[in-house]
């Protein structure tokens, strides 16, 4: 039983990378219509600046913050130059474009800082911490409560702000948003560096868990995307919640059900995706839409 | 596979498949079209490529005739790749591992079984048609990026697969089997045999894809890719050709796959990572995803860029600068030329074929 609940607790705290991951792609796929197959590697080029800063000597928390500006303005640069001159064309073209973006940011990844695994320490300390009989450390607890967080605020920032407001509209109905006298097209790039920034401090807050590689954030896209089909990806709560349904699916899948070990983990998001598709296309979260021709 | 069954989507056969009037200088460019000249080209090509392959070893080395093999064998699998990308309007992030899945299924009944190579071959194009119509299910709610999601999931999932499943995969040293040598009688090498036999696959797969869509099915396609409620209320089965298509394409990347392995004659999971699945996605964007010579231009891409990369660049990164070009070369072409190198050509000799007619008809005017 105890270690049911260890199970479940740990899977929970993996579940936060795979959910604000999943919120990224939602924020991209409201604004654009674009599934964003290269949020994982922004992810990571993220946490390959901060592990530059930090190894050079910089404080966490400074080089944190830093970095999230830098991945704001990075996608939101991304968002102008290269999806901007297909704005509006098909999802096919849109998707085309971020896989591109996937091999390309991930060779460049790989081509500055090398193929080498890098460590980046744990701003937690190396300690552990007792909760309802399960232990959890403190890098674990500590990462779940900057992403948790950083999800309430972008939660906030999307409920109660003008900014957010305006982005909903642009992403709703970009035809109506600008006859408010809506920029539409910064919206669009806001949105983009707003989800590389949520994106970021996944990829630099778990950094020290996951090691940074260029191929760190592989997995961890895919379970977003699968988070984000099971929570519909029109809901941002849907896609956070996902994700942590997801982290906890995979944890005890790898754990109880015998021949999936950690090598085969993704077969839980594939199994997740499938059903979904297959039961629920709109996610537990969406609703289902009607189209007219 | 029954396409529309009202004549409203079939309605303007006219003026696709008859050849474009070349005197009304000024009619809307030919909508993109595939079947009598594409299978002439390919006709052509097959031609030319025989004569070839009865080329002593001096002219065209056993190495460059593996190289060709490697080019027919993606060019297949991006010919039917472009069934999706080209025609259905949907992307398939996973025909990698499709291709890989055709690969092993003749490795390991060639290897294990004893089975004829052909017979081993027909069997991957079964299995693929099989995995392809299972896959395609959950896209028969949604289309679009669903289908990539999925696809992205097999892609990504296959390679640790083969290394576990050892038992029936050979784990990460994969299956080898032995080559395949021309009947005896017949003065070929064994790479030379390959490439006539891949070469006959490939004109006959090319042949039955551009009947099948400049048929019922690839006018319901278009219709369904153009607006899916529009093909539905026009009676077009969208839900059932997706899910057809989609195995047609899985069906005919395993084939493909399944002729690799007879070239590589050895099949790891390494070979079928993620990056074989982009590499089809941009050898069929970058060679024109609705053209069949395109396939083969993109094929030629895929096969060719990375090796001539490996002059410029150092070898440990040139799998890095391998993904930077696919990288480039696919936003260059979506944002310049979408419909790929061969459209580009079209193009080039639409707007010749113009000019010359209107010079026809200016000096017509003038005497």
């Amino acid at each position: 039983m105890t270690e049911l609940w260890q199970q479940i607790l740990s899977g929970l705290g993996t579940g936060f990378i795979y959910a604000s991951l999943a919120l990224a792609i939602c924020l991209v796929f409201q604004g654009t219509g674009a599934v964003n197959f290269a949020q994982g590697v922004m992810a990571t080029a993220s946490a390959y600046l901060a592990w530059s800063l930090v190894s050079n000597g910089m404080d966490f928390w400074l080089a944190l913050v830093l970095v999230l500006a830098a991945s704001f303005v990075l996608g939101a640069l991304i968002e102008r130059v290269f999806i901007r001159p297909v704005e509006g064309s098909s999802p096919l073209v849109m998707l085309t474009v971020t896989v591109a973006l996937l091999i390309g940011l991930q060779a460049v990844v790989a081509l500055i800082w090398g193929d080498d695994p890098q460590q980046l320490g744990s701003p937690f300390g190396g300690g552990s911490v007792e909760v309802l009989g399960a232990r959890l450390t403190a890098q674990q607890l500590g990462a779940a409560a900057v992403v948790l967080v950083t999800l309430l605020l972008a939660g906030a920032f999307f409920r109660f702000t003008t900014l957010g407001l305006r982005m909903r509209a642009a992403a709703q109905n970009p035809a109506s948003a600008r006859l408010l006298s809506i920029d539409v097209g910064r919206m669009l790039a806001l949105g983009w560096g707003l989800a590389a920034t949520v994106g970021a401090v996944a990829g630099v807050i778990f950094a020290p868990t996951l090691g940074v590689s260029p191929a760190m954030m592989d997995s961890s896209l895919l379970l977003a995307l699968a988070a984000a089909t099971l929570g519909g990806f029109e809901s941002r709560v849907g896609a956070v919640v996902g994700g942590l349904v997801l982290g906890v699916a995979a944890n005890l899948a790898s754990r109880y059900i015998p021949g999936i070990g950690s090598d085969l983990q993704l077969v839980v998001p594939f199994a997740v995706i499938f059903l979904v598709l297959l039961l629920r296309p709109q996610g537990l979260f969406g609703r289902a839409s009607s189209v007219r021709a | 596979m029954t396409a529309a069954r009202t004549p409203a989507v079939v309605e303007p056969p006219a003026e696709r498949d008859s050849e474009p009037t070349v005197s009304t200088s000024h009619a809307l460019p030919p909508a993109p079209r595939v079947g009598l000249r594409t299978a002439w080209w390919t006709a052509a090509l097959a031609v030319v490529l025989l004569l070839a392959a009865l080329a002593p070893a001096s002219v065209i080395s056993d190495f460059q005739f593996f190289q060709l093999n490697r080019v027919i064998t993606f060019a297949i699998a991006i010919g039917g790749l472009n069934l999706l990308l080209g025609w259905a309007g949907t992307i398939s992030a996973g025909h990698g591992a499709l291709f890989g899945i055709g690969a092993y299924t003749t490795a390991i009944l060639v290897a294990d079984h004893g089975v004829p190579w052909p017979l081993a071959v027909l069997a991957s194009l079964l299995v693929g048609l099989l995995v392809g119509a299972l896959l395609g299910l959950p896209a028969l709610r949604l289309g679009g990026m669903n289908l990539g999601l999925i696809t992205l999931a097999i892609a990504l999932l296959l390679p640790p697969l083969l290394t576990r499943l050892d038992w029936l995969t050979g784990g990460p040293f994969g299956k080898t089997t032995p080559r395949v040598e021309a009947p005896p009688g017949l003065p070929f090498s064994s790479p030379q045999w390959l490439f006539l036999v891949n070469l006959v696959v490939l004109a006959v797969v090319f042949w039955l894809l551009s009947n099948m869509l400049r048929g019922r099915m690839g006018r319901a396609l278009d219709a369904a890719a153009s607006s899916r409620v529009m093909a539905a209320a026009h009676a077009v089965p969208t839900n059932r050709i997706t899910v057809a298509v989609f195995a047609i394409s899985a069906a005919v990347a395993a084939l493909a796959g399944a002729l690799f392995h007879l070239t590589t004659r050895t099949s790891t999971p390494d070979s079928f990572t993620f990056l074989l699945s982009i590499s089809l996605i941009a050898g069929a964007v970058v060679g024109g995803s609705r053209s069949f010579v395109g396939a083969i231009i993109g094929a030629a891409f895929v096969v060719f860029v990375p090796e001539s990369l490996g002059g410029f660049v150092e070898p440990a990164a040139a799998g890095q600068w391998q993904q930077v070009v696919y990288a480039a070369a696919l936003l260059l072409v979506i944002y310049f030329f979408p419909r790929g190198l061969a459209g580009l050509v079209r193009q080039a000799r639409n707007r010749l074929v113009r000019r010359r007619s209107i010079h026809a008809r200016s000096q017509e005017a003038q005497s």
